[in-house]
């Protein structure tokens, strides 16, 4: 037929192209204002109804009216048009009215390029694997319907070709993803960005905030998400080594510690140094993006990791948020002691206290300190303090109101981490010992289906640090002397050992749970593999990888060269099996008697096209009368099977076998 | 089909070409073509010069095969009543009776064919079509079985009415004698002469043998790839440029008949493709007129044909 | 040198353009005469790519990048798709059937797809002509008839046509000019009805017909191709005799000369549609006829080959 461009010729298409829409916006409706989803799932509404013959597709003035409103909607809600969340709720606006327009052919193509943005803009948000399934299945409803768009002429029975369609779309896909691979792993990539990224405002990341007040990690506790993981160059070192140290807090207003940015203290290449007590322990962190600008090491860092500022305080921060996996290399020593440093009594910024702070504390400290006179004494007497009176770690202690520190060391004594480090530290300083409070996570697990550690949000922990002036920063846990007779939740005890702990539970647990447990430690290591290989796969990685085959510091130009070399390849593999179209099927026996035909022509003897076999068999006896039991055989049961009156497979199997037997020699004469 | 038959088939046959072939010497194709020829039901030309055995061949098979035999030589004033017979009134009985002409008979042997005028030959040529002849309003069965032997002097003779491609289109065989071989050649000198032999000769086979043999002809099995091959070579003759029409039909059908025939001479329940080209030039070159009329001959357009692939 | 290498430039642009020529059929598709490009739709995508590739290195973002390389893979294999669409076809022509110039007619396509696989969505248009004919190839062979308009009487060469695909993603577009050396027949447009009347035939024969009249009884003859169905002894057939004509005849039949000298007028052209008019309505009246033209003559007889031969006769004038 001759047709026009026109879309009633596609019948299965339209509604194909709207369960892909609605496929596609169904991973985004979390992250959509309401009132976006409710409209983009009205126009797929109003759309298939129209698909379906019962109403008009809106006139122009309405379909513009939407697209002002849509836009007024996202300009009030995220003050912008530009980033990630508001440029993505703009696509999700265009490509839903885009179908209120769909008129010709060209059009559904455009829709359907559009829904590959959006699936591509979904990975901005998430490359985890299960979406990546889904943006699979996603690519194959849409692949199926570019399919039946371009095949216009499928009027008739035409959702019968759905399954063919679909299996179509399949094997593009196969046949696609080796190249797409080679692509993926031999691109050359850069570093950086291309342009500066609009900043994003609207983090709902979870993790470690840069403030602390009482109640901030608490509600981590009951996160049991990924901080980051861990890998070793050697042995893991024991659990009351493990102080991931993350941010260091030394401005305390009375209720909430927190380190306004300073860049005088950032260093970017030199260290304080520190005396090391044995040598450094080298590992990898794969951290998850927190969108905040620090990165957790062992305590204490060796060396910087690349890209990281190290501030005064040894902590270390990267120029810009982490918003993607980050995966670094560090090294740390266990045991060190720092160098000969500053004077930090003679600094406000260790001691400085707002004024009538904690006055009963003070008073305390007033007492200890009459009695002893060193800081260190002080120090062992302070936490002594802790472990002589009633103190409790609980997950919910009673609230504190005017002076935390006050009320909890005299009334409530009932806290955790936070409320320990913070007491510590205002006590510390109450004393002229330089303090601070450092927010990191302390412990983590090695999954024991694999070679690494996960650190998991519930392992936040907070602790201090004091100066003391025969030995600089010492790292001081109050927390850590509360005896487990006064730790209320059993977990939490059991967070204090953790060395024994998985053993333990695999032993202990019902087979349920430890098979639960198994299942989560092995989906977190292919979670890991996933994370290291392909999410986190950058330049870094590509050198390493192509290090490890035995190319160090492959330039981009040789990636380019193998890139070509490799696509080349790949497609002429691929148009080689293609373009090789099986004509009919060949029958067994004829496939048969060509073996014994080519066996012969490959000694010289070939069959002409015009030969019957026995007058082939004939001349071959003449050539070669060593083959003439052979060749007998085999054509006479050739002439039984294909001239005969009946069909015996004993004859054909044993046509088979003579065939597979039949190796004639050249002549050797 | 009956395996019987099959097996019986071929001794005798064999039996049957050794006597004939006793009479005629060095003759063993032809001699094999025309029993075929025989069994499919079909009639045979031979075409040859005069004196090379033709109608030797024809006495030597009539009475191998017990048949009874009549034989009419073809002459220009003869009239199509002088083969099918009369009906003249019997003025005793006061009835015409019908006087059966010599086509009355199992094995006719039409010498020198064209010879007579086209009329003539068309009368002998129906009578084979419908192994019937109706003369007079009517209809005479001829006897079962019914077997035409005609012989032609090539066309380049004098006096002669060649017979049209539709007439010829009717036999199923042509076939050549040839000159024997000096062999067989000096043993004809040297024997009695072998016409002296024909009375001496005893039928092999009976006829109503020779009906189940006839039935059984139809019973062969072509494979479909035999099939494929006929209709390769029925396309290629189509589409030959050297071919001015190609083979009709019938001709297909003739040819898958002869191949079958030959295949059961060869004791064989299945045709072989060997079958259908040891038979195609005799079944095609008399029903093949090659472009540029004349010059090629039809034996050189089935050679032609013969190089048809094998499937 | 430079000059060769333009020329065989030139050829291989003409060959990209137009194909090469009138080949005899069948054209059979093969790599060196399948041509594939990119259609608009496909240059989109390909920006779209570009821009998607951009954003995965801006946001180094590791499943853009792999989405947008497995797209970018997907149409480099809908590119070799979309050529073995097409690749081992083989197209010949039916024969057109004669038309009087300005009908239209319509020109068989046949495809013989030896391969097992559908060729799906194919288009065939005549050059020239902007939409295309869609229709599926399965195995074996397809005929599709394409419009064919005719302008001028004639024999003339069998228009290119183009047969091309886009299949499966519309990306690309695979196509192959058809050139075949093959002739059609167009015969002249007949003149309107009115124009003129038959011209008075009753010429007198001074011998009998051989059976042409239409009066007389005068025996039966076996049939011939051509013969009136009308003078077929349906009787006889249906006795089992076979098919017999019955021959009429007298002295007094008739013969009609359809003769270019009596055709009134002075332009070739409109005495030839007059001729073709005359003999539309002498096949209308059952009446046989002749036609004498100043370098041919046709002896009287009707029917369906009779009357091409007249026809195709003044088509060739």
């Amino acid at each position: 037929m001759y047709l026009p461009d026109n879309l009633k010729r596609y019948p299965p298409a339209p509604f194909l192209l709207l369960l892909c829409v609605s496929l596609i916006l169904l991973p985004h409706l979390v992250r959509i204002p309401l009132w976006l989803s409710f409209l983009t799932f009205g126009i797929l509404i109003w759309r298939g109804l129209h698909d379906l013959g019962r109403v008009r597709l809106p006139g122009r003035f309405v379909r513009y009216g939407i697209i002002l409103f849509g836009i007024a909607g996202l300009l009030f809600h995220y003050h912008s048009l530009i980033g990630r969340q508001a440029g993505t709720s703009l696509l999700l606006l265009l490509t839903a009215m885009k179908l209120m327009e769909l008129q010709s052919r060209r059009d559904a193509y455009v829709m359907l390029f559009l829904c590959y943005f959006v699936v591509i803009l979904g990975f901005l948000f998430s490359q985890s694997i299960p979406m990546t399934v889904y943006m699979v299945v996603l690519l194959l409803a849409l692949l199926t319907t570019q399919i039946f768009y371009s095949h216009p002429n499928a009027s008739e029975a035409s959702w019968r070709q759905l399954l063919p369609h679909g299996r179509l779309a399949g094997r593009i896909i196969l046949q696609a993803s080796p190249l797409a691979l080679a692509l993926f792993i031999l691109f050359p990539r850069v570093t950086g960005p291309l342009w500066a990224m609009p900043d994003e405002a609207y983090s709902s990341r979870t993790g470690l905030s840069d403030k602390m007040s009482p109640g901030g990690i608490s509600r981590l506790r009951n996160d049991n998400s990924v901080a980051f993981r861990v890998k070793f160059a050697g042995d893991p070192p024991g659990a009351n080594q493990l102080y991931w140290r993350g941010i260091i807090l030394w401005r305390f207003d009375g209720k909430t510690w927190d380190a306004p940015e300073d860049h005088r203290y950032y260093q970017k290449d030199s260290l304080i140094p520190v005396a090391a007590g044995g040598p450094a322990l080298d590992y990898t962190v794969t951290l998850e993006p927190h969108e905040q600008r620090w990165l957790f090491l062992l305590d204490t860092p060796a060396v910087i990791p690349e890209n990281a500022y190290l501030t005064l305080e040894r902590q270390l921060l990267t120029p810009k948020p982490v918003d993607k996996l980050l995966r670094y290399r560090a090294s740390s020593y266990l045991n060190y002691r720092y160098e000969k440093d500053v004077d930090w009594r003679e600094s406000p910024r260790y001691l400085a206290l707002p004024a009538r702070v904690a006055p009963k504390t003070h008073n305390l400290i007033s007492t200890l300190r009459a009695r002893h006179s060193t800081d260190r004494e002080l120090v062992r007497a302070v936490l002594r303090y802790f472990y002589d009176n009633p103190f409790y770690y609980s997950r919910t202690p009673p609230l504190l109101f005017d002076d935390p520190v006050d009320e909890f060391l005299f009334e409530t004594r009932s806290g955790f981490c936070e409320h320990y480090a913070s007491s510590f530290t205002v006590m510390m300083r109450l004393a002229g010992i330089p303090a601070r409070v450092v927010v990191g996570y302390q412990g983590g697990e090695m999954n024991p289906l694999s070679d690494y550690m996960i650190v998991r949000q519930s392992d936040a922990h907070a602790w201090s640090e004091v100066w003391l002036a025969d030995y600089g920063w010492m790292r001081i846990d109050p927390t850590s002397v509360i005896p487990p007779g006064r730790i209320e939740n059993s977990d939490d005890l059991r967070r204090r050992q953790p060395e024994t702990r998985i053993a333990r539970e695999l032993l202990q647990q019902p087979w349920i749970l430890k098979a639960y447990k198994q299942a989560r430690f092995a989906l977190d290591a292919i979670n890991n593999r996933w994370n290291q290989w392909v999410v986190g796969f950058n330049q870094k990685r590509q050198t390493e990888l192509f290090g490890a085959l035995g190319y160090p510091d492959i330039h981009w130009r040789e990636l380019a060269t193998l890139l070509g070399l490799a696509v080349t390849v790949i497609l002429l593999a691929l148009s080689w099996r293609l373009f090789r179209m099986p004509l009919q099927k060949k029958d067994p026996l004829l496939q048969a008697y060509d073996r014994f035909c080519k066996r012969l022509a490959a000694v010289g003897l070939e069959k002409a096209l015009s030969e019957t076999p026995a007058q082939f068999a004939q001349r071959v006896k003449k050539h070669r009368q060593d083959l003439s039991h052979d060749v007998d055989v085999i054509t006479r049961l050739y002439q039984r099977l294909r001239y005969g009156r009946t069909v015996s497979a004993t004859l054909m199997r044993r046509l088979l076998e003579q065939v597979q037997q039949f190796k004639p020699q050249r002549h050797v004469t | 089909m009956d395996s019987e038959v099959i097996t019986e088939a071929r001794p005798l046959l064999d039996r049957l070409t050794d006597q004939v072939g006793e009479v005629i010497l060095g003759k063993e194709q032809p001699i094999r073509l025309a029993l075929a020829c025989l069994l499919a039901r079909g009639h045979l030309l031979i075409e040859d010069l005069p004196g090379v055995g033709k109608t030797t061949l024809a006495h030597a098979l009539a009475g191998s095969l017990g048949l009874q035999f009549n034989r009419i030589q073809f002459t220009s004033d003869l009239l199509p009543a002088d083969i099918l017979g009369v009906s003249i009134f019997d003025q005793a009985s006061g009835l015409f009776v019908f006087h059966p002409g010599p086509v009355f008979a199992q094995l006719v042997l039409a010498d020198e064919i064209n010879r007579a005028t086209p009329k003539t030959q068309s009368a002998l040529l129906e009578a084979m079509e419908e192994r019937q002849v109706t003369v007079e309003g009517e209809t005479r069965p001829l006897p079962e079985p019914f077997f035409v032997i005609a012989t032609q002097n090539p066309a380049y003779q004098i006096g002669t009415f060649p017979l049209p491609e539709s007439q010829l289109d009717r036999f199923l065989m042509r076939v050549q004698l040839g000159y024997p071989d000096s062999e067989a050649e000096r043993t004809l000198l040297n024997g009695i002469d072998r016409r002296r032999m024909l009375p001496q000769l005893t039928p092999v086979i009976s006829p109503t043998h020779l009906a189940r043999l006839q039935d059984s002809v139809d019973k062969v099995h072509a494979a479909p790839a035999i099939l494929d091959y006929l209709q390769a070579i029925l396309d290629f003759s189509r589409q030959s440029p050297d071919i001015a029409h190609g083979l009709s039909p019938r001709a297909g059908l003739a040819l898958l008949h002869a191949a079958r025939a030959w295949a059961l001479m060869a004791g064989r329940d299945h045709v072989l493709p060997d079958d259908v080209q040891t038979v195609l030039p005799a079944v095609v070159s008399h029903r093949l007129r090659a472009v540029d009329e004349g010059k090629t001959q039809g034996e050189v357009l089935a050679r032609q044909l013969l190089q048809v692939p094998v499937p | 040198m430079a000059a060769s290498q333009t020329s065989l430039l030139n050829l291989n642009l003409q060959r990209f353009f137009r194909g090469e020529g009138p080949q005899p059929a069948p054209h059979t598709t093969h790599r060196r005469n399948v041509y594939i490009l990119p259609t608009r739709i496909g240059l989109i995508f390909g920006l779209l790519l570009l821009v998607m590739l951009i954003g995965a290195i801006n946001y180094a973002n590791s499943m853009g990048f792999l989405f947008t390389f497995l797209l970018g893979s997907i149409s480099m294999v809908a590119i070799l798709h979309t050529y073995q669409n097409l690749l081992r076809l083989e197209i010949h022509s039916g024969t057109v059937p004669a038309v009087f110039s300005g009908e239209l007619t319509q020109l068989p396509v046949i495809l013989d797809n030896p391969g097992r696989s559908n060729r799906l969505a194919l288009e065939v248009r005549l050059a020239g002509e902007e939409l295309p004919l869609l229709f599926d190839a399965g195995v074996g062979q397809t005929v599709v008839h394409l419009d064919l308009p005719t302008m001028k009487r004639g024999r003339h060469p069998l228009p290119r046509f183009v047969l091309a695909s886009r299949f499966p993603l519309g990306l690309f577009r695979a196509w192959t000019h058809v050139h075949l050396n093959q002739t059609y027949l167009v015969y002249p447009a007949p003149a309107t009805s009115s124009s003129l009347p038959l011209p008075s035939f009753h010429t007198l024969a001074g011998h009998g017909d051989q059976g042409r009249g239409a009066d007389d009884f005068a025996g039966l003859r076996t049939y011939h191709h051509g013969d009136s169905p009308r003078h077929i002894h349906w009787k006889a057939l249906a006795r089992q005799q076979g098919m017999l004509t019955k021959q009429f005849g007298g002295d007094r039949s008739e013969e009609l000369w359809l003769d270019w000298q009596q055709v009134p007028g002075e332009e070739i052209e409109m005495r030839l549609s007059i001729l073709v008019r005359w003999i539309i309505e002498a096949e209308r009246e059952d009446l046989a006829y002749g036609l004498r033209l100043p370098a041919t003559e046709i002896k009287p007889s009707r029917g369906p080959a009779h009357r091409h031969q007249c026809l195709e006769a003044l088509a060739l004038f």
